[in-house]
């Protein structure tokens, strides 16, 4: 699989009517190339479009027009064959919280077609691969959040896709669940190299660890770098201030995007220099560090935060 | 089908785990024995074909059990909302097993439910002056779970469309419930007014109520158009239903 495209999205759009109100279009003529074997950040605000174009990837919504390829197959007419290569993680737990994990997983393994030894073999490999061996007779609506987050990774990848896909896979946990849930991602890919990963999320960390970074606002591809180069575009500083001085920073030659009150100013040393020290004759509170991408993402789509959940 | 057997043993299993549901379940049908058996039977004097045989007890009988399918039945047709709200649902549609899974797991869980349900009250009919054969028990049962069958499907078409249960129940007075008012299980149809009788006509919970009290011995023999469109409630809706579900669109995850 290595050196071709897990998802390619030509043209996409993707519309939810609505009644007596203008269609909500959540996918905007979307282009974007996923490689395989690739964990990718699909990064952006509230309404940008991640979770749709998830959605489209699973057939759980059409798009209107465009073209979307799932692992080579056309999505609108795949069958059961790539659903068979694609393992997701939803937002919510697809688990029944009526059922231990063991009955949960077991299910899941009839919906792939085994039964009997093979699945309880799968099983048992998938709940100790997640360190869920001795949870196995629980149920899911006695797990805290992280061990539920678990148990949905360890069902999405019973199958062992080729493709696993993770909406906000990370909602709802507190810091420490998080970052195991995290770690716990970045040891599975390890031990499944060939496997492409892609993660929709609004959070800087969580892009921070993938190979590439697919930045969307308004249903559009703004950006698809690496988190380094996506930083690199932005010059050596990001110089953050009160919004009402992005004029003052843009007559001063840097690059400047606004919103929500704030400014964040990026470009080279000698310019975030000279800005640093117009600032400070004038008294203005700022402050200057290496563009993150956080930066990269407000400069990017700081202005089109506004508007409401993904759809 | 092993998803099927998987997703309907998941049913099951849920049925048993909720306590509530089971009481629900059992209490039900011995509410409906103790109104039937002790405020009908002496409330009302037989006077019309139907009734003469039986009383309006035995009258009832089948009207009742029907009301316990619909009841049961629209359970089994929530459950599709609930799935979705807490996530099972979607995992189930983008997985390679079939549409026809999910509709069978439900059709045949909350089927074996309302057989539950019912079955005491076919079975001690005879309490009310019912003089069923062990024959027509079985079949007045078949055509209970066919019924059964068909408004889950009916059901899971609405659920499919809506969000909450709060919106279900809406949606369930004004469909389902009339449907069993209009199946003969208060009023034969012989008295019902014109335009009443071609809508009960073509209610096929008519014929499902029919085919259930004809095998009971209760009024007429119900012959192979209630047979026909009992059956074919059933096999029709269950269809609909997974070509409905194929879209793997809407609102399923």
């Amino acid at each position: 699989m290595s050196g071709s495209v897990a998802i390619s999205a030509r043209d996409l759009c993707t519309r939810f009517p609505r009644r007596r109100a203008e269609d909500i279009l959540a996918l905007d003529g979307l282009t974007l190339d996923i490689s395989s074997s690739s964990w990718t950040a699909l990064l952006g605000p509230n309404g940008s479009g991640k979770s749709t174009l998830l959605k489209s990837v699973t057939r759980a919504v059409t798009p209107a027009s465009g073209e979307l390829r799932v692992l080579g197959a056309d999505a609108s007419t795949s069958d059961a064959s790539v659903r068979r290569r694609l393992g997701v993680v939803f937002q919510a737990p697809g688990l029944d919280r009526l059922l231990t994990i063991r009955e949960n997983l077991l299910t899941q393994c009839a919906l792939f077609g085994w039964s009997g030894a093979a699945a309880r073999e799968r099983v048992a490999a998938h709940a100790e691969s997640v360190g869920l061996t001795d949870r196995l007779n629980d149920r899911v609506g006695s797990l805290s959040g992280g061990l539920a987050r678990r148990a949905d990774l360890a069902r999405a990848l019973l199958s062992e896709p080729d493709l696993l896909l993770l909406d906000e896979p990370t909602n709802g946990l507190d810091p420490e669940a998080r970052a195991s849930f995290l770690d716990l991602l970045e040891r599975t890919r390890a031990a499944r190299p060939a496997m492409t990963l892609v993660m929709s999320t609004h959070l800087m960390d969580e892009a921070e660890r993938c190979d590439t970074v697919a930045l969307l606002g308004g249903g559009r591809l703004i950006a698809h770098e690496t988190p380094e180069a996506l930083r690199a575009d932005l010059g050596e500083r990001a110089l953050h201030t009160a919004e009402a001085h992005a004029s003052t920073l843009e007559q001063l030659g840097l690059r400047v995007r606004s919103g929500d009150g704030r400014a964040v100013a990026t470009g080279d040393l000698d310019l975030a220099a000279h800005a640093s020290a117009e600032l400070t004759r004038a008294s203005v509170e700022f402050e200057v560090r290496s563009p993150s991408l956080e930066d990269v993402y407000l400069a990017h789509a700081g202005n089109r935060s506004a508007g409401g959940g993904d759809p | 089908m092993n998803a099927a057997i998987a997703l309907t043993k998941r049913e099951l299993i849920r049925l048993l785990r909720e306590p509530t549901r089971i009481v629900a379940l059992l209490g039900t049908t011995l509410l409906f024995w103790l109104v039937i058996g002790a405020g009908f039977s002496g409330s009302f004097a037989p006077g019309q074909s139907e009734t003469q045989s039986t009383g309006f007890a035995g009258y009832l009988l089948p009207g009742m059990v029907l009301m316990i399918a619909l009841f049961g039945s629209i359970m089994a047709a929530i459950s599709l909302i609930q799935d979705r709200q807490e996530g099972f649902l979607q995992s189930v549609l983008v997985s390679p097993a079939p549409a026809w899974s999910v509709v069978a797991s439900k059709t045949l869980a909350g089927v074996l439910a309302v057989l539950i349900q019912t079955a005491p009250l076919l079975v001690g009919a005879r309490l009310l002056g019912v003089e069923a054969t062990v024959t027509g028990t079985l079949l007045a049962l078949a055509a209970i779970a066919c019924a059964s069958a068909g408004i889950i499907n009916v059901g899971m078409l609405l659920a499919w469309r809506i969000n909450s249960v709060s919106g279900f129940h809406g949606v369930m007075n004004l469909v389902l419930l009339p449907m069993w008012l209009l199946s003969g299980a208060l009023f034969p149809i012989d008295g019902a007014a014109g335009w009443m009788g071609i809508v009960m006509r073509a209610n096929p919970l008519h014929w499902c109520h029919r085919a259930t009290a004809g095998s009971l011995g209760i009024g007429a023999e119900p012959g192979w158009i209630a047979w026909g469109v009992t059956v074919g409630f059933a096999l029709v809706s269950a269809g609909v239903c997974v070509l409905q579900i194929n879209t793997r669109s809407a609102k399923g995850a």
